[in-house]
Parts: C-alpha cells; sequence; structure tokens
C-alpha cells in the first residue's frame, strides 16, 4: 500500500520522495514519481509557482489502515445525503485525498 | 380536534415583524460597535475617534489584539494597541477583527438542551476563515467575505434564543427525521435560518451583497447570486466537510453547480483552502469562543 500525502511545498524538506508525477499546467512532468527532493529542486518548483506536492511518507502500515477506515467512515456519514450528487461525490474525493492521500471509494 | 391543530400551526408561524419585534430585545451591541457595522460599506469615517472608543472597552480590545497577533496574520512583531493594528494591517481589517469580537461575545449562550453553542460557533469560525481563502483564490474582498462566513447562520442564533421552545421541536424533528435543520425550520416554524439572518443583517444594515449572503446561502439555484453568495455556500460546504464543528451528526449540504462553477475549485486549490483553514482555525476559536 503505498502511502502519500499532499503537501504544501512551503513545508516540504530534501530527502522527500515525490509521490506522484509532477507536472506542469501543459502537461510536462517537473519532476517524475520516485525522484527525491533537494533545496535546489524545491527552490526551483517555487518558482514556477508550485504549491502543492505529493509526498511518499513513511508511517505504520497499519496505522495507515486504520486512519483510511475512519476518514473513509465519517466521510460517508457527513455526505449521508448528498453522496449522490457529482459534484458531492467530487468533494468528498478532494476530501479524502487531503486527508489520506487517495480518493474516496 | 382539527381546530386544534391548525391553532398549534399558528402559533408556531412565525413572521418578520415578529422577528424584528424580538431582533429588539437582543442584547445591544455597544455605541462603538453599532458605528463600526453601520459603517462597513462608508468610506468616509473618523478613525482615531473610533480606535479611542475601542480602546476604552478592555476586553474587546485584549481579544481584538490577541486575533491581530495570531497567525491569521502573521505578523513578525506584536501589535500591542488598537491605534498601531490600524496603522499595520489597515482600517478594514480591524474593523472585521473588533466587530467579530463583539458579534460573538454578544450572544449569551442560552439554556437549551439540544443547540450547542460550542459546535455553532466552531461551524461560524470556521466557514469565516474558509470564505477568506475563496476570495482570496478568486481575488474577491476578503474581509467581506470573512464577516459573511461568521454570520451566515446567525438566525439561528435569533430562532434558539428568542424562541426557544418552538426550536427544540425543530431540533427533535431534525434528530427524528435525520433531515437538515432548514427543512425542519421550514416545516414547523414556516420560515427558516436564512431567512431569519436576512432579516438580522438589515436590521444592522450590512451592505446589501452581506445581506443576500446570508439570506441565498443554502439556495440549490445561484445563477442570479452575486460571488459573496457562492463564496460562503461552498466555504459553508467545505467546512462541513472538513469535519470542524465537532458536531457528531453534521450534515454536509448539497452542493450548488452555479456557485462551484464560479469559484473553479480544483483539487490542487481546495487542498490548499482545507491546509489554510485547518491551519488558522483552532487558534481563532481558542481566542473566541473558549
Amino acid at each position: 500500500m503505498s502511502n502519500i500525502r499532499q503537501l504544501a511545498l512551503e513545508q516540504a524538506e530534501a530527502g522527500m520522495q515525490i509521490a506522484v508525477d509532477l507536472k506542469d499546467s501543459n502537461g510536462n512532468i517537473l519532476l517524475p514519481s520516485g525522484a527525491s527532493l533537494t533545496d535546489a529542486s524545491i527552490k526551483s518548483l517555487l518558482r514556477r509557482g508550485v504549491t502543492e506536492i505529493s509526498i511518499v511518507c513513511e508511517e505504520e502500515p497499519v496505522d495507515q489502515h486504520l486512519e483510511q477506515e475512519r476518514v473513509r467512515n465519517r466521510l460517508s456519514k457527513l455526505f449521508r445525503k448528498s453522496h449522490a450528487g457529482e459534484l458531492d461525490r467530487l468533494l468528498m474525493d478532494y476530501v479524502s485525498f487531503y486527508r489520506i492521500g487517495k480518493k474516496y471509494e | 380536534m382539527f381546530p386544534f391543530i391548525v391553532s398549534v400551526k399558528n402559533m408556531n408561524n412565525i413572521l418578520d415583524a415578529d422577528i424584528i419585534k424580538k431582533i429588539h430585545e437582543l442584547p445591544a451591541l455597544s455605541a462603538v460597535v453599532t458605528e463600526l457595522l453601520s459603517s462597513i460599506d462608508h468610506e468616509e469615517i473618523d478613525v482615531d475617534s473610533i480606535a479611542t472608543k475601542i480602546s476604552h472597552d478592555q476586553a474587546l480590545t485584549a481579544k481584538t489584539l490577541r486575533l491581530a497577533n495570531s497567525s491569521f496574520y502573521g505578523m513578525q512583531h506584536k501589535i500591542n494597541s488598537i491605534q498601531e493594528a490600524i496603522a499595520i494591517l489597515g482600517f478594514r481589517s480591524v474593523r472585521t477583527l473588533i466587530t467579530t469580537t463583539a458579534i460573538t461575545g454578544s450572544f449569551a449562550r442560552g439554556h437549551t438542551s439540544r443547540f450547542n453553542f460550542q459546535s455553532f460557533w466552531r461551524h461560524s469560525i470556521a466557514t469565516a476563515v474558509c470564505a477568506k481563502q475563496l476570495a482570496s483564490h478568486v481575488k474577491a474582498n476578503q474581509d467581506y467575505a470573512f464577516t459573511a462566513g461568521l454570520l451566515h447562520d446567525i438566525g439561528k442564533l435569533v430562532l434558539v434564543t428568542r424562541y426557544t421552545e418552538q426550536y427544540e421541536q425543530v431540533m427533535l424533528q431534525r434528530a427524528e427525521q435525520d433531515s437538515y435543520i432548514l427543512d425542519a425550520e421550514r416545516a414547523i416554524l414556516t420560515t427558516d435560518h436564512a431567512a431569519v439572518g436576512k432579516v438580522l443583517t438589515a436590521y444592522w444594515k450590512f451592505p446589501e451583497d452581506m445581506q443576500n449572503a446570508v439570506a441565498h446561502h443554502h439556495d440549490i439555484d445561484q445563477a442570479n447570486e452575486g460571488m459573496l453568495t457562492a463564496i460562503v455556500h461552498i466555504a459553508d460546504i467545505l467546512t462541513h466537510a472538513l469535519d470542524l464543528s465537532e458536531d457528531e451528526e453534521a450534515l454536509v449540504p448539497v452542493i450548488s453547480c452555479s456557485a462551484w462553477d464560479k469559484l473553479r475549485l480544483t483539487q490542487e486549490i481546495s487542498a490548499k483552502v482545507f491546509r489554510e483553514t485547518e491551519k488558522q482555525f483552532e487558534e481563532i476559536c481558542q481566542i473566541l469562543i473558549n
């Protein structure tokens, strides 16, 4: 199971590993998944106006699994009246991705 | 039996005129806060005299300065007086801070078994902080968005403090049917907190777009609404989705397509809004409601 976390680029540190190909608005890859951040690459991304990145985080897989379950269950309760809507479902994905690095399933 | 049921229905039927009468009975805001509220869309205002008057209210001044020094503004140096705050943050921002502090302080916590004032203010403050982030994203007025977000549900406070018994029934029905509070309000009171909030913000002489944002924040069709209404509608939904109110039974309202389209939220932007909102939210709650 991949443990992915979204992070503000400002909070990123050298040594962190990119989890998802980082692309510019034209779809060109700035940094491929698996690459490690360096101080120079962080500065360069900041200059390009990148604000968010996805990084691989090393946490206990078991805790991660429990946390994913918890987030998933809470989202399904919060959206119990509105989950059928297309936009509402999209928002569930946004929040899920923000909390646990993957879409709501 | 039938006439009896009709009379009970009439008893619960809350009319605008009745609401206005009740609003007059609300705890009065201090003269200087009233002056600030009614100055929101006026440019010509005596800033020095207002700063002096506010400084005389020590509790208000202390809370306002704590907000000014919070991570909300991320200032490097400590702000020590209202005058200094106005010089550094600008009059508009300080006015937002003062009215926020005064309004959150003006509604005493009532004695009702079901209504959770803590959750209410947590949600209102979260919506204010989130609305400010959204306004920054679409380059709208951030202070307007913050204030409108803070006040979007203020009608609930009028209802729960002035129509306590009827509102207990509303909350009971909401719990029994697991419905949206808005639907329970309409069913039992024949009005709702958005409409009551509109009456209150009109009474406070808030700018029209702020009144509209309060009045229409639950409308599904927002084609004819302005940007501020869209911001408050979406901020209300995002903060429910982030689960910030500590209300176990919270329900995310249905998203209005027209409001969503106006804000152009991508996954990347929403993640940024979520993070900034959560970053500032707890600290502001600590200052305002604890």
